[in-house]
């Protein structure tokens, strides 16, 4: 026959369990559970420690297994609201998922420039950068990686994040991006970056004139979101090659560094702001231009 | 620093470093919804304060927080950061206590404050001002020059409304080509060396 028990402090083995004040060893079990034995003290009046016991709560100063279970039902509650989310959006995304044709359409609308009101606020911001076509395309990649990257972090934690939430999160997931892939284009291209100076943060307005744009695609699924945001980054990157050339060329006479050949005179203005704003209304001309004529000959 | 010097970096930051013409910052607001004068002056108003304000309140954190602690590499997202709480503060404050201003915005409010003039003040104030009384200044001028450009720009834009051109320079690109007109005049005043 067992003497002593193994239980700490020596306790009597008396074939019951312990209760969880006794298992933390806050209480020994000769002292009588709180909450039956306790006399009825009213509520205000202060007890022997001279505290004033909360209203159906437990008394002051003892940690109590009635805290940790409401945090447990808290717990319990939210991630069970969450998983609900996210099992409502699966179901959603497979019923609307996209098929060829709805990508077809996609590529399509942007990359023949349906919507140039969304791509142009995205390039007033670029104006300035944009001054040769290295500069230009490195903007491009930079913009479109961080499209790609905010939406995807964005679509994963739309599940559990509440929907008040959702453009104070974007707006701090793009700024993040576009603080590391500042970093990562300075590594990688200094020349260009010294050249830009302290104008790379201003990307994020673009982005986050771009992303505005996408708010269409959002309901339709991941695979749709990305591949409208890699869609919207390609035209834009196409918008802005096409402007840092025409800088370029007329205003250095140079392509992508190298000196072109002939005797040209290179356009000064067109390596000032003014030349910026000029060949932004000349490419964006273009464009609308190109829109025009793909609609008129849809409506022949 | 005495007034001949005031008067230069005042004039310098209005006219010669003009935040629309010379830098390139808040056409979005220009192009997206100046209809009128009178909005084109609440434009210019709304995104003034918020160009102060920007630069009022991150030349300390960059120069006080930021740099002495050596978080440089955070002056990008800090930067976005603030720009971003800046905007949604004036789009609660103007939707609440200015119902007059909100109704002549109607809607693009949230472009008219998170743009790109915003976010250039708060970037550039730390390299333009090395007191925090000049910063101060710097953006009381630069605000002023955005809303001299502003209505300058709208007034051409209201111009442009009677007149005929190409279907394919209406809109942005024929605002476009007259605000580098307009970036030409302005760079006249580079050569005064104010």
């Amino acid at each position: 026959m067992k003497e002593k028990s193994d239980l700490p402090g020596g306790q009597q083995d008396s074939g019951r369990l312990p209760r969880p004040e006794e298992r933390t060893g806050l209480v020994s079990p000769e002292q009588p559970s709180g909450r039956l034995n306790r006399p009825p003290n009213p509520a205000g009046r202060p007890d022997a420690t001279g505290e004033i016991p909360r209203p159906g709560g437990p008394p002051s100063g003892e940690t109590s297994p009635r805290l940790w279970g409401s945090f447990g039902a808290l717990w319990r509650r939210e991630y069970g609201a969450a998983k609900g989310r996210i099992a409502e959006l699966a179901r959603h995304r497979t019923k609307n998922r996209p098929d060829q044709n709805h990508l077809r359409v996609l590529l399509h609308r942007r990359l023949a420039f349906r919507e140039l009101n969304v791509i142009f606020l995205g390039l007033c911001p670029l104006a300035w950068m944009i001054r040769s076509a290295p500069v230009a395309l490195m903007l491009g990649v930079l913009i479109t990686l961080t499209l790609l990257c905010s939406n995807a972090l964005i679509s994963l934690l739309s599940a559990i994040l509440p929907g008040s939430v959702g453009a104070v999160c974007r707006v701090v997931v793009i700024a993040g991006f576009i603080a590391a892939f500042e970093i990562v284009v300075t590594l990688i291209f200094p020349a260009q970056c010294r050249e830009l100076g302290s104008y790379i943060p201003l990307a994020a307005i673009s982005c986050i004139s771009l992303d505005l744009g996408l708010s269409a695609s959002r309901t339709q699924g991941i695979h749709y979101l990305l591949a409208d945001a890699v869609f919207t980054g390609l035209s834009l990157t196409v918008i802005l090659l096409l402007i840092g050339l025409l800088r370029e060329v007329l205003g250095v006479w140079t392509l992508f560094g190298i000196p072109l050949p002939g005797g040209f005179k290179p356009l000064t203005v067109m390596a000032e702001p003014a030349g910026g704003f000029l060949a932004l209304g000349a490419v964006t001309a273009l464009m609308q231009f190109l829109r025009n004529q793909g609609e008129r000959r849809q409506g022949k | 620093m005495n007034a001949a010097n005031l008067l230069g970096g005042i004039l310098a930051a209005v006219l010669a470093e003009n935040f629309v013409s010379v830098r390139m910052l808040g056409t979005e607001a220009l192009v997206k919804g100046n209809r009128s004068l009178s909005t084109a002056i609440t434009v210019g108003c709304v995104v003034g304060v918020d160009v102060l304000l920007a630069a009022v309140l991150f030349w300390p954190l960059d120069s006080w927080i930021l740099v002495p602690l050596h978080l440089d590499y955070l002056h990008t997202f800090t930067s976005v950061l603030a720009t971003a709480v800046l905007a949604r503060v004036t789009v609660i404050v103007v939707a609440r206590w200015l119902p007059g201003v909100a109704k002549r915005l109607e809607g693009f409010t949230s472009l008219a404050v998170m743009n790109s003039a915003v976010l250039g003040a708060a970037i550039f104030s730390a390299g333009s001002a090395e007191s925090f009384g000049a910063a101060v200044l710097w953006g009381a001028s630069a605000a002023l020059g955005f809303l001299l450009a502003n209505v300058l720009i709208t007034s051409i834009q209201i111009r442009l409304e009677f007149s005929t051109c190409p279907k394919a320079f209406q809109g942005f690109p024929i605002a476009m080509i007259a605000l580098g007109l307009l970036a030409l005049a302005f760079g006249g005043f580079v050569g005064l060396g104010v």
